[in-house]
């Protein structure tokens, strides 16, 4: 199958769009189903995606479609994790926190990996560093604890702290 | 849905003159948006509305043909022959028409003998009496939600650019909140344990125990220490570090 052919992908609410088959590719979902289904003209409906989301994800499969394929070790190896993310990638994950939040959601159900680990590593880099208080007001986030708890896990932490 | 005819009346109701003196169906028609005080005056003879409407009308027109008027059912040329013949009047915009005229405007009836069926259903319908605000919002919010997402989208941004930034303030916070997530509480479990997975400093892990009954849960699972373990050298018992 040529590169340049067509599909079509159909969101939740009912939208259509139409990218370059390498673009789609960038999904591991679709590419298999393209794989299993084969030529078709019907659009591949993607049931958990909105317009909005699957908009802002081609705009990364089609930055990164001519990207290698990642190596399946890379894909495991914990201790090779790096918090590092392409100057484009971070220009293009500067979004408000419910886009964040669908386009992880996003990446994870379409299986496009490295879109997963930007989203996944832009909120654990917002997380570093800050005061239980500066998370929660950065997420709204309501401290259910009481004071003597709060006390407790104070304490418990110290260890931390003085390292 | 009948705030669908609105805008559409509305629009109607540009063209009309100021509704000059004179006992006329006329002026009831620019009346018929809820919205409009006049509407309430002619609450009352609505009933017998339709059916007098067309004899006025008729009676008027040939008068006007008299006066050298004609195009029946061209709408805009009658209305400004009405209004310069009534002199007197002022033009206004039609909102802030002044509601007494309207049960005497003067005849320009002709036009009205001929509007679509479309434009008088909405006049049969129960007697408008003063829409208030809320009510109208409640209209209109029914009708926009209506709209296909694109329309919606589209209305609201020419909305927010039609406002002014210090009335956009109280929206902020309504709208920032609602942007906000608590990412691990919401995401799947895997994936709040992969987005933990990227922090590889220990102090932030002790401390993000701390924010929230959820996260201290969240927190003490192994996995989550399982990286720092690695990265310090410790074997935890059921996450032996992979070599």
């Amino acid at each position: 199958m040529s590169s340049n052919q067509c599909v079509t992908l159909q969101t939740s609410d009912d939208e259509q769009f139409k990218v370059d088959r390498d673009v789609a590719n960038r999904s591991v979902l679709i590419r298999n189903m393209l794989e299993d289904v084969g030529e078709s003209e019907q659009a591949i409906p993607l049931p958990n995606v909105s317009a909005n989301v699957l908009k802002k994800v081609l705009e990364w499969c089609e930055h990164h479609k001519k990207d290698p394929e990642p190596l399946a070790e890379d894909l495991d190896d914990n201790r090779r994790k790096t918090t590092e993310i392409s100057d484009w990638d971070a220009k293009f994950i500067q979004v408000d926190q419910e886009m964040l939040f669908e386009i992880i959601l996003a990446a994870n159900y379409l299986d496009i990996k490295p879109l997963l680990d930007v989203g996944c590593k832009t909120v654990a880099n917002m997380i570093k560093g800050k005061q239980p208080e500066e998370i929660r007001k950065l997420f709204n986030i309501v401290n259910d604890f009481t004071p003597e708890e709060e006390a407790q896990i104070k304490k418990e932490n110290e260890w931390a702290e003085d390292r | 849905m009948s705030q669908l005819y609105r805008p559409d009346r509305a629009i109607r109701g540009e063209s009309p003159p100021t509704p000059a003196p004179s006992p006329q169906p006329r002026p009831r028609i620019y009346a018929s948006p809820p919205s409009s005080s006049r509407a309430a005056e002619a609450g009352p003879s609505r009933p017998a509305e339709p059916g007098k409407r067309m004899q006025v009308d008729d009676g008027e027109d040939d008068g006007r043909g008299a006066s050298g008027w004609q195009p029946r059912g061209y709408r805009r040329p009658d209305a400004r022959t009405a209004s310069s013949s009534s002199g007197s009047i002022p033009f206004f915009p039609p909102d802030h028409l002044p509601p007494s005229p309207s049960p005497t405007g003067t005849a320009s009836p002709s036009p009205f003998t001929s509007q679509s069926p479309a434009l008088l259903e909405p006049l049969a319908s129960p007697p408008t009496n003063l829409v208030s605000p809320a009510d109208q919002v409640s209209l209109l919010r029914t009708a926009v939600n209506a709209l296909p997402r694109h329309a919606r989208e589209e209305l609201m941004s020419l909305l927010l650019l039609d406002t002014p930034s210090i009335d956009l303030s109280p929206l902020y916070r309504l709208i920032h909140p609602r942007l906000q997530r608590d990412f691990l509480q919401s995401l799947p479990l895997e994936l709040a344990l992969h987005v933990l997975s990227f922090i590889d400093d220990h102090r932030t892990l002790a401390r993000a125990s701390g924010v929230s009954r959820y996260w201290h849960g969240l927190l003490e699972r192994h996995e989550v220490w399982r990286g720092m373990c690695v990265k310090y050298g410790y074997a935890l018992p059921d996450f032996p570090p992979s070599p």
